[in-house]
């Protein structure tokens, strides 16, 4: 998706505003993201537009805001094979959640000395959880968004967090309605299942993206890499990157710890650092599962060891792409810096100083 | 009646002469309109006219990079927008016509009594 909220950074005052509610009637709707991002690309557009030329925002958006948000995205018509895609990608997602909690029960079975093909899984929770979804997206439909439409006084993040504090409670009301049901199927049917229904979905989409646009790739999704919207993040970036460093020094001046024209080396050696550290990192969490991975292969079948470390592999890397995805990034934006300041010939300080008040 | 009611019928036609006379976007459109006496616009009329007649293949759409920075949606007219706009120019001007030939007997009459 699209970073809104940097857009919004863009813009100010009533068109900021109608920005912010466009968000908000996004949020509380069912659209597809295809559709939202370019709907708030348009919106962006004209509304930066007529930011820059000095026009009246009553000009752009008239005397009601809600009625042009209204009427702006009035043009989603969900046809039989819209709403077709829509319920096969809800069913995506929700697999891949499955998939993960059957993987989870898995081990857990594994553990506890159950066979794979022996061991069942409670439904009844992911049961509750689509229920809950349900009620959470009428809710949504119908109190929520009509509700954001009118205020005039919550913001985008209010109705968010609002959205958020009805999910959060949804969810213990869901555990205790269907705490005394129990839906026990077997593990290895429901895994095939979901597994089978993945699988079929990316081979269709596959040949529907190949068919449609000759390639697997969507092409509407590949216009953003090169777009001014995936620049503006790490603008976004740099300019905190910037901040942080520019304090930094500041305190280590302060106490008289640094000289200004060792600073930069000083950073340079510390990103250094920072990717060892990066090195370090993976070490430790094969570090950490080795032990695990040579228990369980002593004490299971061949079987069971190799759909352990499968497991375990899968799940650490997904938390090492979390945690190093935005490290990754952000040190591109440090790097990025160090290298335009080496150009500029200026010292670090100096350098960080004029882009902050150039901005 | 109301000014938008008596709008909505003509609003694509006139979208579609905006967009016969060279490629133009949105905002560009809106301030042609507004400029011609189309003033209540401002409420979001206009976005689902284009959809309208985007899905309706009477124009195309191009995404490029505008010159403020924001990825733009560029619109031209097709063969079959053309010939759309032709046929609603005809249909308006016969219908132009009728009204004004009821309101010039009404006021032939209104003079005679």
């Amino acid at each position: 998706m699209m970073n809104y909220e940097t857009m919004k950074t863009q813009l100010t005052g009533d068109f900021r505003a109608v920005f912010d509610k466009a968000q908000t009637y996004l949020m509380t709707s069912q659209f597809p993201t295809q559709y939202q991002d370019d709907k708030m690309m348009e919106l962006y557009d004209l509304l930066f537009t007529a930011q820059t030329e000095q026009k009246a925002p009553e000009k752009i958006v008239g005397r009601d805001s809600a009625a042009f948000v209204q009427n702006f995205f009035s043009d989603y018509e969900s046809g039989w094979k819209t709403r077709l895609c829509s319920i096969a990608d809800a069913c995506r997602r929700m697999s891949i959640v499955v998939l993960v909690i059957l993987f989870i029960d898995c081990m857990i079975n594994l553990n506890a000395g159950t066979g794979f093909f022996a061991s069942r899984t409670d439904v009844s929770m992911i049961l509750a959880g689509v229920l809950g979804g349900i009620a959470f997206l009428i809710v949504n439909q119908y109190i929520l968004r009509p509700a954001s439409l009118k205020s005039r006084k919550i913001r985008n993040t209010g109705w968010a967090f609002i959205g958020l504090g009805l999910f959060i409670v949804l969810i213990p009301v869901d555990v205790i309605l269907m705490h005394d049901v129990e839906l026990r199927v077997p593990t290895a049917a429901l895994l095939i299942v979901t597994g089978a229904y993945l699988v079929g979905y990316y081979v269709i989409r596959s040949i529907w993206r190949l068919k449609t646009y000759g390639s697997l790739r969507d092409p509407q999704k590949a216009e953003k890499p090169d777009s001014y919207y995936t620049a503006l993040p790490d603008r976004d970036l740099e300019h905190i990157c910037m901040k942080g460093m520019l304090k930094r020094y500041e305190r280590l001046a302060r106490r008289g710890k640094i000289a200004e024209d060792a600073f930069l080396e000083k950073m340079q050696r510390e990103e250094k650092m920072s990717r060892y550290c990066d090195y370090v990192m993976i070490g430790c969490l094969l570090a950490c599962t080795l032990p695990s991975v040579v228990k369980t292969a002593c004490e299971s079948t061949l079987f069971h060891t190799l759909f352990y470390i499968a497991v375990t592999g899968l799940c650490e890397f997904g938390i090492y792409k979390l945690f190093s995805g935005s490290l990754h990034k952000a040190s591109a934006a440090r790097m990025h810096i160090y290298a335009c300041c080496k150009e500029s010939g200026m010292t670090l300080p100096a350098y960080l100083e004029s882009q902050m008040n150039a901005q | 009646m109301d000014n938008a009611q008596l709008m909505k019928g003509v609003l694509e036609g006139c979208v579609l002469a905006v967009i016969a006379r060279g490629e133009t976007y949105g905002y560009e459109i809106l301030g042609i309109l507004e400029s011609a006496g189309f003033s209540d616009l401002g409420e979001g009329t206009l976005y689902p006219v284009l959809t309208r007649l985007d899905k309706a293949k009477l124009i195309v759409c191009r995404k490029a990079k505008s010159p403020l920075g924001p990825v733009r949606k560029y619109y031209s007219i097709t063969d079959e927008g053309i010939a759309q706009l032709a046929a609603f120019r005809a249909r308006y001007d016969a219908m132009t016509k009728s009204v004004n030939r009821i309101f010039t007997e009404g006021e032939n009459e209104h003079d005679e009594l």
